[in-house]
């Protein structure tokens, strides 16, 4: 019996072998890694994108993953993602864009709704109201992560402005006292002040401001931004349509107003003012060109840690100047009100796609690039473009060293934007289908304003016909309840 | 027994015996056995021989053994009783074979060996058949 | 476990051992077809991945090369063969690589597009590569169409970069599963080619260790066996021979009894004569010397020789005829012997309880003729050709061909169980081809004897000699 039993073992044995060899390997495809593809827009510099190719590595790292990251261009992202909408074989997981572009998206229905324990992981009680208000939401439902919160500030130079002699000169000159201009009337007195003369005493001339003019989003928005102050009324949500009608309200005379005194300050500029980008101005603001500038927190990070900045430590950073009066498109008049919005505009958010089939590692990446630890980190940063978002980003002081603040600046700079980011009144970018095209029309309009070739009012009045269109050729009763949802109406 | 023997042999004296054994030895001893007895004892020495010894005398008494040479002693029994039916037959056998086809046949059946109270037995009953 | 036969473990054994090595033989043909498979399939990928590499060169060539005609044409030309390649690429990871490829077909697309537009055309684009140009421009800070047409085609060209360096890490990626693969398809292969053989070939000892002991235990009981038999063999013949004793004792003792009788009916007669007297005694103990002598004869024949001595097969002859005759008498047997003078070298006792047992066995055959047939047995002894010849003939009328082969068995028997065991002519057989290195065969055979034809079994011992030297 001992025998039989052995033999048989071994032929069991033998057989199984044989079996386990001839099945073979049904298991060793992990090498086909779970991978997602990140669209980015290229930015100048290493702006948004830099930091997430870098993190993208470490997390392929750490997780076994694949992270692929595009980065085309700014045309070429918003075309792209069209062609997301339209073409099944062509999909990204996860999008890094600024607000606007996420309005095709949202419109369309192809965002996935940030899961609880997303917010959980990234801390969003931490994260600013203000966005979580305006930007991360739509149809009163989250989104959007915050990558870059950002908002749109002055900065000045503290030490010209200090100076006793600018001081006593500048109060003859207007009779009013020389200090961060709380209105636009007053930002263009400085600019006229300072233009033209050498303040600085390096034997150079300098100039009163700089700012974005050249054709694009940059100069758009900070135009937006600019037309806050006169049309973005403290009551009323909407800013660019009307929210019932979709009627675009940007010829109205706030607009045209605003579109005058943006193209009258350019004179107490430099005289290539009208081929700047925002980069530009930055250059020539930390280059100590010119004495103030508006910008978002970008400025003040690149004053404090750029090579070529030569005013760290002379910043001055103040709220957006108001105006003194804002147009009422309900009464279709002025209110004679002190109005100073603030300006959230062109913030990146990051995006899930709802279609994708890897959302779990989508919201991973998505969670790990939102976190408040490396956004803690990223703001310090002035080459990741990346600026505060969070409560916890305007508390701890003590990374801003690192980066080149001085404590007191930091502390100064960091009030600024909290301040702005605790306004009631914001303005927050088209978050619509067409939004690119609103914008692009806007901005060509806007150029030719600027070059002199029409006047504002015609400018503004083409640029409506042709949103009318935009709006039309979209349907004009799917914009309307879209454009509601923007605002979380 | 002495007394009585000797009567017995007086009373079968006369009769006439023909004694067939194959077998030397033992014919020998059981013919001198019979003489004592007998005034005539013929022997044979198997059964062809004893029919024919039997045709041309005249016996009263046939002793005879069964297995026998050329002709049984069955055989010679038959063919006896038909020349003469009231002939007085012993067998004297060493076999059981055929037994009960022997004591048939035969008036007294012994086996051998024949003890003496045997040979008084047969000598009585023939005192008895013959009314002696 | 007892009762496998030997030729049950071998067919047993060969069965698993065929089958094992036709199963590691396929598993082996398997395994290398599956290499060979691998093989093709890594060179198909290779062949793919090649062309990929040249089409990712070609792209990156048009960014960078002043001769952009001949980098555009090239880049079209690597796509089509590229494609091409992948058709004929089935695997898994082939939709991830197609999703990608047609994004970056888009893009060729759209890049061909670009450079056929009429500005490219016009404009002396042969000597400066794409992005030379583009940083020039962008210095001067050109907006013309030129530029914008520049920039779309140098990001649209950079984006396909970035898609074809996904594609490339997928390849990468293949070529190192495939070699894991093709890696552990060899570890294994060299597994089976080691592994399998060993199986085989400790089956194979254990096999032979098996069969041997289980060889060595059923000898062992066949020994066993054969000596029960040769007991009972022996005790069935003592039984039969103390029947015969009996037998030839009961004359003597008869006759004994009767000179016995003579002496008591001389005494019971007054005619006691001492010369009388003395012949009885005498006669008495003749009867008592047969007696002893046939004591001896069966003494005899049952002490077992333990030498081998050369002897007269005569004598055996002479002693089963001496164990037999009174029996034959009684029925009738007559034996004619034709006896020469053959000597061979054995057991003697064992020879002779052979051939008793063949004698016993016409015998019985005799018995059986009706009684007034002759009953006729031949002994004849001679030498032939350097062998003892033994030929023992009856007129039984033969063995019926039905059980002529089984005649040897043992314990096959024709009679009732109370006359016979069948051990007989099986002890027989076994001492004559054992003991005495011959055969012994049994046939029927029809004859003549005295002008009369009989027919019956004819037994035949051949006994091979010793060379005399």
């Amino acid at each position: 019996m001992k025998f039989k039993r052995i033999i048989s073992y071994i032929t069991s044995i033998a057989l199984l072998l044989t079996f386990i060899g001839c099945s073979e390997k049904k298991e060793d495809t992990k090498v086909q890694k779970d991978t997602i593809t990140v669209i980015v827009p290229k930015l100048g510099g290493k702006l948004i994108r830099g930091a997430i190719l870098e993190e993208a590595k470490k997390f392929e790292e750490k997780t076994g993953t694949r992270i692929r990251v595009v980065t085309p261009s700014w045309i070429d992202t918003i075309n792209k993602i069209n062609e997301s909408l339209n073409d099944p074989k062509i999909n990204f997981d996860m999008f890094v864009i600024i607000t606007s572009w996420g309005g095709s998206l949202l419109g369309e229905n192809q965002v996935a709704v940030v899961p609880d324990w997303v917010k959980k992981r990234i801390d969003w009680d931490d994260v600013l109201p203000v966005y979580k208000n305006n930007i991360l939401t739509w149809g009163n439902k989250t989104y959007a992560l915050p990558y870059d919160g950002d908002c749109i500030n002055l900065y000045y130079r503290k030490d010209v402005f200090k100076n006793k002699n600018n001081q006593k000169n500048f109060l003859k000159e207007f009779g009013y006292k020389l200090t961060p201009p709380k209105t636009w009337k007053n930002y263009e007195d400085i600019a006229k002040f300072f233009n033209g003369w050498d303040w600085d005493g390096d034997g150079k001339v300098e100039y009163g401001i700089a700012g974005s003019r050249l054709k694009g989003y940059g100069s758009v928005l900070q135009f937006f931004t600019r037309a806050a102050a006169y049309a973005k009324h403290p009551d009323d949500k909407a800013y660019y349509f009307d929210i019932d009608t979709m009627k675009a309200r940007i010829n109205n005379e706030g607009f045209i107003k605003a579109l005058e005194d943006y193209i009258s300050v350019m004179k107490y500029g430099p005289k290539e003012i009208l081929n700047f980008s925002p980069s530009d101005v930055r250059k020539s603001f930390i280059s100590g060109d010119v004495v103030m500038a508006i910008d978002w927190a970008n400025m003040g990070t690149m004053a404090a840690n750029s090579e070529i900045s030569v005013v760290r430590d002379k910043v001055g950073y103040a709220e957006l100047p108001g105006y003194d009066k804002v147009f009422n498109s309900k009464t279709n008049s002025w209110d004679n009100i002190y109005n100073s919005p603030s300006s959230i505009s062109g913030n990146w958010t990051i995006l899930v796609n709802k279609n994708s089939k890897q959302q779990k590692l989508a919201f991973e990446f998505a969670a790990h690039m939102t976190s408040k630890k490396l956004t803690s980190k990223l703001i310090t940063l002035g080459w990741t473009g990346v600026n505060p978002s969070r409560y916890s980003h305007f508390k701890d002081l003590s990374a801003w060293a690192d980066s080149g603040f001085s404590q007191s600046s930091a502390k100064e700079y960091l009030g600024v934007i909290s301040k702005s980011l605790s306004n009631k009144n914001v303005m927050i970018d088209i978050r619509i289908p067409g939004s690119s095209q609103y914008y692009d029309t806007l901005s060509y309009g806007i150029n030719l304003a600027l070059k002199g070739e029409v006047s504002p009012s015609e400018a503004l009045n083409s640029v409506v016909i042709k949103w009318e269109g935009i709006t039309e050729s979209l349907n004009r009763d799917n914009q309307i309840r879209l454009y509601k949802k923007s605002l979380n109406k | 027994m002495n007394s009585e023997i000797k009567i017995l042999k007086e009373k079968v004296k006369s009769l006439k015996v023909i004694y067939v054994e194959d077998e030397d030895d033992m014919r020998m001893g059981t013919e001198i056995f019979l003489n004592k007895f007998f005034s005539k004892v013929e022997v044979a020495v198997d059964g062809k021989d004893g029919l024919e010894k039997f045709k041309n005398g005249d016996f009263d008494i046939v002793f005879t053994d069964i297995l026998m040479p050329k002709m049984n002693g069955l055989e010679m029994i038959a063919k006896i009783k038909e020349l003469n039916s009231e002939i007085f037959i012993v067998t004297l056998t060493a076999s059981e074979v055929k037994k009960e086809e022997i004591e048939a046949a035969a008036d007294l059946y012994f086996r051998k060996p024949i003890s003496y109270n045997n040979m008084f037995t047969i000598m009585n009953e023939i005192v008895n058949k013959f009314k002696l | 476990m007892k009762d496998f036969s030997i030729r049950k473990i071998s067919n047993y054994g060969f069965f698993i051992i065929i089958f094992g090595s036709v199963i590691s033989t396929l598993v082996l043909i398997v395994l290398f077809f599956r290499l060979e498979n691998i093989k093709e399939d890594l060179s198909v990928i290779q062949n793919t991945h090649k062309s990929f590499l040249q089409l990712k060169n070609n792209t990156e060539r048009l960014l960078t090369t002043s001769d952009i005609k001949n980098s555009h044409y090239l880049l079209l030309k690597s796509a089509r063969k590229f494609d091409k390649k992948l058709d004929n690429l089935k695997l898994e990871y082939i939709s991830e690589i197609d999703n990608l490829w047609y994004v970056c077909q888009k893009e060729i697309t759209k890049i061909d597009e670009i450079l056929n537009h009429i500005i490219f055309n016009a404009k002396n684009i042969k000597d400066k590569p794409l992005l030379h140009r583009r940083g020039e421009l962008f210095m001067n800070n050109s907006s013309n169409d030129f530029y914008i047409l520049l920039s779309e085609v140098t990001n649209s060209i950079e984006y396909l970069i970035q898609n074809e360096t996904f594609i490339l890490n997928l390849f990468n990626d293949l070529n190192e599963k495939h070699k894991l693969q093709e890696q552990n398809k060899l570890k294994n292969t060299k597994y089976f080619v080691l592994f399998f053989p060993l199986i085989i070939l400790t089956f194979t000892i254990l096999l032979a260790i098996f069969i041997s002991r289980t060889a060595k235990k059923i000898e062992t009981d066949m020994i066993e066996k054969e000596q029960i038999l040769f007991q009972q063999s022996k005790m069935a013949s003592m039984g039969e021979m103390i029947g015969n004793i009996a037998h030839q004792w009961r004359q003597p003792i008869a006759i004994i009894s009767m000179w016995a009788n003579n002496i008591i009916a001389d005494i019971d007669m007054d005619e006691v004569e001492n010369e009388n007297l003395r012949k009885y005694a005498i006669n008495i103990n003749d009867q008592t010397k047969h007696l002893s002598s046939t004591i001896d004869d069966f003494r005899n024949f049952f002490i077992p020789n333990k030498e081998k001595k050369i002897f007269e097969i005569e004598r055996c002859i002479k002693k089963t005829m001496n164990l037999l005759t009174a029996s034959f008498n009684i029925h009738n047997i007559e034996v004619i012997t034709d006896i020469d003078n053959v000597e061979v070298s054995g057991l003697e006792n064992e020879l002779t309880q052979s051939i008793l047992n063949i004698i016993k066995n016409a015998k019985d055959i005799l018995v059986m003729l009706p009684d007034d047939s002759r009953r006729l047995l031949f002994i004849r002894v001679y030498k032939k050709k350097n062998n003892a010849i033994v030929e023992i003939k009856d007129n039984g009328g033969g063995v019926s061909k039905n059980i002529i082969n089984k005649i040897f068995e043992p314990y096959f028997t024709t009679k009732h169980k109370s006359q016979g065991t069948g051990i007989g002519l099986y002890m027989t057989e076994t001492i004559i081809t054992k003991h005495f290195n011959g055969h012994v065969v049994v046939k029927n055979v029809t004859y003549n004897y005295d002008s009369v034809e009989y027919r019956g079994a004819l037994f035949t011992v051949k006994i091979p000699l010793e060379d005399k030297k």
